[in-house]
């Protein structure tokens, strides 16, 4: 399966990285990996809150870094429906994936989340899409990282070093979903 | 005696081999490695049914779009007995990959649906052209999360 093998091919990069890649940052890294620093980071299960609620059609821009890999929005529709959340970074950047994961807000912040749906992006175009049905009156949490994060085996530290966008956008007029 | 002994010792071997092959197949088998049921295709707006069991946790089956637009991908699941989980569905798993081409590589997609008494369900959306392919996985959660498989019955069922 090629995606299997792209996804092996990405593992073996971020190993690559980890050995040859970042040797400039070897003092960093030092500090880094302490035991503190390690828990600091933030994670899937732990995002770092940007207090940000995303407005449907209004794109925002951020960054993410070696201390700050997972990022968390929120939605709250007024309208059920049909919605695209998507995330957008540099075409061919080196370590930034695009990944994307909606969450529905777990009132009793039990875990594992009530629901969750989540999306790698393409590596032509660094474009994540999920397409899904969203309930007015629901919460959403909005959560940005890299797939490369998410496969991260270094310990202290995010690979994901870069740019990225993400919005809340309203179906157009050329997306009708097969009832 | 002799000879009655020598079967039995013969069926615990097959037995046992039979146990081994199992178990390794059931270790082998898992998200990245899901079982390709290649007879049962998803060609166009179809429906595939199936077991997900301890044996095979992880139905896979090739999904072809037969036209340009969106493809929804409904997964439901149901308990083999309706008592098993105390009468709850497990939470089904579906994860979507496309098979990478000319314009499009890397792409999944993950859901793992809601849950409702003994059935559940869930569903992804995504852009297609005619002739793409994806890999539809359908498992549970249970199998991702705790380690331990369980029994039920799905059903797949793209929408074009």
């Amino acid at each position: 399966m090629n995606t299997r093998i792209f996804f092996l091919a990405a593992a073996l990069s971020i190993s690559s990285f980890g050995s040859f890649g970042c040797a400039a940052d070897q003092a960093e890294d030092d500090v880094d990996n302490s035991e503190d620093a390690v828990a600091a980071l933030d994670n899937i299960g732990a995002p770092t809150d940007t207090k940000v609620t995303l407005v449907a059609g209004r794109w925002h821009d951020n960054t993410l870094t070696p201390r700050e890999g997972w990022h968390a929005y929120h939605f709250a529709p007024v309208e059920s429906g049909y919605v695209r959340f998507v995330m957008k970074a540099e075409i061919g950047h080196a370590n930034m994936w695009s990944y994307l994961r909606i969450e529905l807000e777990d009132p009793a912040k039990v875990k594992p989340w009530l629901h969750n749906t989540a999306a790698v992006g393409n590596t032509r175009t660094n474009l994540c899409e999920i397409i899904m049905k969203v309930e007015a009156g629901q919460k959403y949490d909005v959560i940005t990282t890299s797939q490369f994060n998410l496969t991260n085996v270094t310990p202290g530290r995010h690979k994901s070093d870069g740019k990225y966008t993400v919005a809340v956008l309203p179906l157009d007029s050329t997306i009708q979903i097969p009832e | 005696m002799v000879r009655k002994s020598w079967r039995y010792g013969v069926a615990i071997a097959v037995l046992s081999a039979a146990t081994s092959w199992a178990l390794m197949a059931a270790a082998a088998e898992n998200l990245d490695n899901p079982t390709v049921l290649a007879a049962k295709p998803l060609n166009g707006a179809s429906t595939v049914s199936g077991k997900i069991s301890p044996q095979v946790g992880f139905p896979a089956h090739i999904y072809t779009a037969s036209k340009d637009g969106m493809a929804r991908v409904i997964i439901e699941t149901s308990n083999v007995k309706a008592s098993d989980n105390g009468g709850i569905a497990w939470r089904p798993y579906m994860r979507a990959l496309s098979v990478s081409n000319a314009e499009r590589n890397g792409e999944a997609w993950s859901t793992n649906g809601y849950r409702d008494g003994a059935k559940a369900s869930g569903e992804l959306v995504f852009r297609v052209r005619k002739g793409e392919k994806f890999t539809v996985i359908a498992t549970l959660g249970q199998h991702l999360e705790a380690g331990a498989r369980a029994n039920a019955n799905y059903t797949l069922t793209v929408k074009e």
